[in-house]
């Protein structure tokens, strides 16, 4: 487990740029970076994995229906109710740009979560907001222990043998079933982690800092790379690749564009390899 | 100063309810042990949740009454007030832990009770070096076993050396080393003049080292029962012919690490192995792997003739049953008598044999109750129901006897008992040598990965 201000700062970067700009390549490459990071950070890949790609997915394909804005029409249909069956290739790329949005916004948090030790976050937390650090302690407790939660309770099921049926509906079924004891084991866990912060003495007065450990060569690197991305992500801001999709689609590829968008590749990809988690 | 002076208090978790704590009067000088004893369920950790100010901040109910902890008023003094004085171990480690690695774990007390930033880490591992858990140091909490898990919460408590420790059942998950050394360090402890107050139902473990012994029954403070050690029932005359169960240089892993290398050893029917062996040894992987919750890499597990190796634990059961460490976190159903009854229902088994179950195990009383509403050691016999309610041929328990009284634990043995009479079989892994040496006549030892099934009775 790594510093937390490292991936923090890498991890913000790419969404922020993800968000600065329409520019479809520089928005790939955002997207790129955060799948570097994703599987620079250790497991579980596949669930956030599926989760980005089916959100981005349905942002793009949901945005040429709602959306009635373009001029180069691909399609032309009915309108129906909230739904404009006339889809226009502005559509298709503000869709296509929205959704890597998400699933940069989406992988690049998960990558976060997994790669920064939570006890040097929960301390950093502390320090940057001391009265959010009780919440961030909790979430940061709460999360790691209901997955072992749900775990355990899938385990007794199949122990009870209850896991012996096959299919997509049993598997619903079996998935209905666990809501309620998580639900129950969630709010326990809860008041269970609160109560041993309490009972330890959180509270009581103020907390002493713990001195922070020096960042390793690998974290100063990706560190580094974290704030050229930030750097990016200002130049963007500031509107020096401004980018218009509607209602004409501006050139994509542009030599601004390939410089930024090279650059937030090639950053997150040196970062992802210097904060890459061995098995 | 006297470290806890209370004069009839009591606690209710509802006000409509009877009182959990009812009218205990308690005096406690520095330097003394106290033993709590008392039944599954009789309110031991209730009173200790109540003298560490936790009950009813975090649990709602009632209070009434007077109680000082280290001079400070039970009746105004906020929780993390009265944990400055008084350190508390939760019955269950895995509920202790607030960080993720075991030193900083540790060190979180000490930041919490203002000590120097520039002594807490040393202080944090010396903490950790007197339970012999500085080994730990870097791993991740998540991933030790729940003796080791134990440590980490006992080290986090010793840390900050305050003037009273409320320990409920400290050794619970401890191998019998460990328990030894806990025990010699807390006698050192108080004769340095920390008072002490341990809840306990293995009173072979710490009944020696205490000055007093005070009896809890339904919440009351009364005279301590004698107790008397388990005692050994007959086993039965295993059966020739071929062995109901077999591992086959069976290798078992726990995520990527493997833990038990190349196990062979066999039990002919009506035979009950002990699996003992340290912490973190590899006794929980080597039952979820039997049991089919974790793959098995390398060799064979025979059950009745039938090979389960690839097999995963739906199909094992009703042949194999299995009954987790710490398996009451994970119970299903709203009633105890449904989760008693969901394996059965499930997979077509006799109904009568889990209201038998119900009866034998002293759940009757608790039918209709929610399992998240019992005690640690009541949810332990309610999965443990749920187990010998499937009728298995193979039985796995893992630290069945946390949180269970005497009377509880010589139940269990005379169910594990009359399963084997009955031509089955069982693995139990345990610290308890008494459960060991009372319901087992094998003995599985599982030292450095590596099982050795030589001895007879432990």
């Amino acid at each position: 487990m790594k510093a937390p201000v490292p991936p923090l700062l890498c991890a913000l970067a790419l969404i922020v740029i993800a968000l600065a700009t329409s520019q479809p390549l520089v928005v790939a490459a955002a997207l790129l970076g955060a799948l570097a990071l994703h599987h620079a950070a250790p497991p579980p890949h596949r669930l956030m994995l599926r989760i980005a790609l089916i959100s981005g997915l349905f942002i793009a394909v949901l945005n040429p229906f709602v959306a009635v804005e373009g001029d180069h029409v691909l399609f032309a249909g009915p309108n129906f109710w909230l739904i404009d069956f006339e889809v226009t290739s502005e559509e298709v790329l503000y869709g296509l740009v929205a959704g890597a949005r998400l699933a940069t916004a989406i992988l690049a948090t998960s990558a976060f979560l997994r790669l920064a030790d939570p006890d040097r976050t929960q301390a950093l937390a502390s320090r940057v907001a001391p009265r959010s650090a009780l919440t961030v302690a909790l979430s940061a407790r709460l999360a790691p222990t209901l997955r072992r939660d749900a775990n355990g309770l899938r385990e007794t099921l199949r122990l009870r043998g209850t896991g012996a049926e096959r299919g997509r509906r049993a598997a619903i079924r079996q998935g209905t079933r666990l809501i309620e004891p998580l639900v129950a084991s969630s709010l326990e866990r809860g008041i269970d982690i609160s109560e041993a912060m309490v009972a330890r003495g959180y509270g009581a007065g103020r907390l002493t800092r713990l001195p922070e450990a020096p960042l390793q060569r690998n974290e100063q690197v990706a560190l580094l790379c974290g704030v050229v991305g930030l750097v990016v992500a200002v130049v963007l801001l500031a509107g020096v690749a401004p980018y218009e999709i509607y209602p004409l689609a501006d050139p994509i590829a542009t030599s601004i564009a390939f410089v930024l968008a090279g650059l937030t590749l090639g950053v997150s990809v040196l970062a992802a390899g210097s904060l890459r988690t061995r098995p | 100063m006297t470290a806890i002076v209370t004069n009839d208090l009591r606690f209710r978790y509802r006000t409509d309810a009877p009182w959990s704590v009812a009218g205990a009067s308690l005096q406690v000088e520095p330097g003394e042990i106290v033993l709590l004893e008392g039944e599954s369920g009789s309110g031991k950790s209730t009173l200790m949740r109540v003298l560490a100010g936790l009950a009813p901040a975090f649990h709602g109910g009632e209070a009434a009454g007077e109680g000082l902890i280290a001079g400070v008023d039970l009746r105004t003094a906020q929780p993390a007030e009265i944990a400055q004085r008084a350190g508390f171990l939760f019955q269950d480690p895995e509920t202790q832990v607030v960080m993720a690695e075991p030193l900083r774990d540790v060190a979180f007390s000490l930041q919490c009770h203002g000590a120097p930033a520039e002594t807490i880490l040393a202080s944090a591992r010396t903490a950790l070096e007197r339970i012999n858990a500085d080994h730990l140091i870097g791993r991740r909490i998540d991933q030790l076993s729940a003796g080791e898990r134990q440590r980490v919460a006992l080290a986090a408590v010793l840390a900050p050396e305050p003037a009273l420790l409320l320990l409920d059942e400290p050794t619970a998950q401890l191998d019998d080393d460990s328990a030894c050394e806990l025990v010699g360090e807390l006698r050192r402890l108080a004769d340095l003049g920390l008072a002490i107050v341990i809840a306990e139902h293995r009173h072979d473990r710490v009944g020696h080292l205490t000055d007093r012994v005070i009896g809890l029954r339904h919440g009351s403070l009364v005279s301590p029962k004698t107790t008397v050690p388990l005692t050994p029932l007959a086993s039965t005359p295993a059966l020739t012919g071929p062995p109901l169960v077999a591992l086959d240089s069976l290798t078992a892993r726990r995520g990527e690490r493997i833990v038990v290398r190349h196990a062979t050893a066999s039990l002919q029917p009506g035979q009950v192995a002990a699996l003992l062996g340290p912490n973190g040894g590899g006794k929980s992987t080597l039952l979820r792997t039997l049991a089919g919750l974790e793959p098995t890499p390398d060799g064979r597990l025979l059950v009745d003739g039938l090979d389960l190796t690839a097999s995963g634990a739906e199909s094992r059961v009703p042949l194999v049953a299995f009954v987790p460490q710490d398996p009451g976190r994970t119970l299903l159903c709203d009633t105890v008598r449904d989760e008693v009854l969901l394996g059965p229902r499930t997979l077509g088994c006799d109904l009568a044999v889990a209201e038998q179950m119900l009866a034998a195990l002293d759940l009757v009383h608790l039918a209709d109750r929610n399992p998240r509403d019992c005690s640690v050691g009541e949810r332990e016999r309610v999965a443990i129901a749920a187990a010998f309610a499937l009728s298995p041929q193979l039985l796995l328990l893992d630290e069945p006897t946390r949180g269970m009284d005497l009377a509880h634990r010589a139940t269990l043995v005379r169910l594990v008992r009359k399963h084997a009479a009955r031509g089955g079989c069982a693995i139990v892994a345990t610290h308890d040598l008494d459960l060991a040496r009372a319901c087992a006549d094998r003995r599985w030892l599982l030292v450095d990965g590596r099982l050795e099934t030589a001895g007879e009775t432990p």
